[in-house]
């Protein structure tokens, strides 16, 4: 069992500081969920971003360039911080990430179990990439060595906008909206991927399968299968494209306690009884973690307490709880109670009349004389 | 919390409001059918109880409790309704009904003059209510009607009254202050307090005349902008009608 424990997160994107505690499986083992909330715009993705940037480092690649674009332009650089829990114990990595010569640079990390220091690097020329991670081989401490198979294989992120195609296998991700070319030898491990997938569709999507379709000059196309119809998945709704594309991870998610679900805008596509559902699978029988932000708040009439998290509006502490008195089941009225109450920290005001103002006057062409602007 | 016959009345102060009120004080709309306070059902006695239900369902459909709510504000059109019946023109060639600065010209005499009775009833009724389900209740009026009051045109056909009303409110919402300059001008603001304002627009024609006493919601509460004052001070300056009774208590 590897998961993650807790992370914190400095001057990243509007992300000042932030710390989650990632809530531990309850006595059973089982899932360990945390669901993010927020307002647009409050810093719920930063965490899925902090979470990519951390997965790339501790797997020993080096940072891709956009990655400078995260740091908090009134900031020298960002920090995360990140605490794993394994069979042996607790371990941390910090990283400190800096900008040079307009690409990301790893400036000082720090890798910790319990309280020994495992290993330190302060290079202030550092790369893109992990001083500690990039090296690691048979003779590196068992505890780095856990933490990089954890970052490399057991952290999977999904966002939204890269969900319009199928991993098949580490190697191989294919395209949802559009064709694609194969090698025959491939083609075997994508069948029968799609059909260990196409029982699962089956029960988000009711009576839904997806194959493949093609081979001629080598080409071929995913597509559903219904009552006898077959569509290109590329005429599919974004909702199912999205939902097809999860699929891989979410079994592994749901099946291995080693593996660790980050998953941006979770609910993006998905219909609020079917989110709810999946939650309720993961939380009952779930064996491994997930880790999603979301705008639709159903989870707050499912989940627990501990199992949610709101992106607030101060930044020096973006993250907090609520606490909710009575029944968790009541999580939904009491987060809507408290932004009515005028709880700016919680959700930063916004009007159905200021937003109708705006939207009128937008619509006519002379401004009001004297107005300011 | 605000009980309104129509989004106009939303369309017009929403926007407002919400720039004028205190953080923690937070401007909801009710609206009721337009007819509520004229149909035939809608007698004084039924009308409290169909308040409450307003305010439950309200509470229900935005997630508080009745025990959030620190005040309910009725705002009413007048639509002449206190005029003389004698002032009633049957006008065969007319609509259902003209207002104008004496008159309610209408093709159905009897119709207007019963609806009169029954509005009138009702609005002394509300303007006689202090509480509701326990919260503080203040009633104000718009006459002849809010279009009236804002922009001093009696008859705007239906189809312009959100229109009108959001015109309205570009002009105030960005410094709401000025709202309230606009509808405590001696021009459009009744005259005394509270049961003075309500029993000035009882008289003669004044119904169909540009009054509101919506002005004393704020001067009442004038002082809370510029000073630090609590919640509950707030309250008490908002609702100081209702509330001066609480505080004689305590």
């Amino acid at each position: 069992m590897i998961r993650l424990k807790r992370l914190t997160i400095r001057n990243l994107k509007n992300i000042g500081t932030g710390t989650l505690e990632f809530p531990p499986p309850d006595e059973d083992g089982g899932a360990s969920l945390l669901g993010i909330y927020g307002q647009n715009g409050s810093g719920k993705s930063g965490v899925i971003d902090a979470l990519e940037i951390l997965k790339t480092l501790m797997s020993g690649r080096v940072l891709r360039p956009f990655c400078v674009s995260l740091i908090d332009t009134n900031a020298r650089s960002a920090q995360l911080d990140a605490t794993l829990e394994t069979q042996t114990g607790d371990c941390t990595y910090s990283a400190v990430i800096g900008r040079l010569a307009g690409k990301p640079k790893v400036l000082s990390e720090r890798f910790t179990g319990g309280r020994t220091v495992i290993s330190e690097t302060d290079r202030q020329n550092g790369n893109g990439e992990s001083a500690i991670f990039s090296d690691i081989g048979r003779t590196s401490p068992e505890m780095l060595r856990t933490a990089r198979d954890f970052a490399g294989n057991g952290l999977e992120i999904i966002r939204t906008q890269n969900m319009n195609r199928l991993r098949i296998s580490p190697e191989l991700e294919l395209p949802l909206d559009t064709d694609f070319e194969l090698a025959p030898q491939q083609t075997m491990t994508v069948r029968r991927e799609l059909r260990r997938l196409s029982p699962v569709l089956e029960q988000f999507v009711p009576g839904l399968r997806m194959q493949m379709s093609g081979g001629e000059g080598g080409r071929y196309e995913l597509e559903t299968f219904r009552d006898g119809r077959s569509i290109p998945f590329r005429f599919e709704s974004v909702g199912v494209q999205k939902i097809a594309a999860s699929l891989p991870f979410l079994v592994r998610a749901f099946s291995s306690n080693e593996c660790t679900l980050a998953a941006d805008e979770f609910d993006f596509g998905i219909n609020e009884l079917l989110f709810g559902e999946i939650l309720e699978a993961f939380t009952k029988f779930g064996a491994g973690q997930l880790i999603f932000t979301s705008h639709n708040l159903r989870p707050l009439e499912l989940l627990e307490p501990d199992q949610i998290a709101f992106a607030t509006n101060d930044s020096s502490d973006r993250f907090r709880r609520i606490d909710i008195p009575g029944d968790s089941a009541e999580m939904r009225d009491a987060y809507y109670r408290r932004i009515l109450l005028g709880d700016d920290e919680l959700y930063n005001r916004t009007s159905p009349y200021l937003i109708s103002q705006a939207l009128y006057e937008a619509s006519i062409d002379e401004p009001e004389n004297g107005e300011p602007l | 919390m605000f009980i309104v016959e129509g989004k106009s009345e939303e369309a017009a102060f929403g926007a407002i409001f919400e720039r004028l009120f205190p953080r923690d004080l937070r401007p909801v709309f009710a609206e009721e059918r337009s007819d509520y306070l004229t149909a035939d059902s809608a007698q004084p006695e039924r009308l409290v109880k169909r308040l409450e239900d307003l305010l439950y369902d309200s509470a229900r459909r935005n997630h508080f409790r009745l025990e959030d709510v620190v005040g309910v504000v009725q705002l009413a059109d007048t639509d002449g309704c206190y005029v003389p019946d004698s002032s009633v023109i049957q006008d065969d060639k007319a609509g259902r009904i003209r207002y104008d600065k004496r008159r309610i010209v209408t093709h159905d005499k009897k119709g207007i003059e019963k609806r009169n009775a029954q509005k009138s009833r009702n609005l002394d009724r509300l303007a006689g209510t202090e509480e509701l389900l326990g919260i503080p209740f203040v009633a104000y009026y718009l006459s002849c009607n809010l279009d009236h009051v804002l922009t001093d045109v009696r008859n705007l056909p239906s189809k312009d009254k959100v229109r009108s009303a959001m015109a309205f409110a570009k002009k105030y919402w960005r410094q709401p202050e000025r709202f309230v300059e606009f509808i405590g001008d001696p021009v459009v603001a009744a005259p005394g307090g509270y049961e003075d304002s309500w029993a000035f627009i009882r008289e003669g024609l004044h119904s169909l005349a540009r009054w509101s006493n919506l002005h004393l919601l704020f001067e009442n509460a004038r002082g809370y902008s510029g000073e630090e004052t609590t919640v509950e001070e707030t309250i008490r300056l908002v609702f100081g009608l209702t509330i001066a009774e609480d505080r004689e208590e305590a």
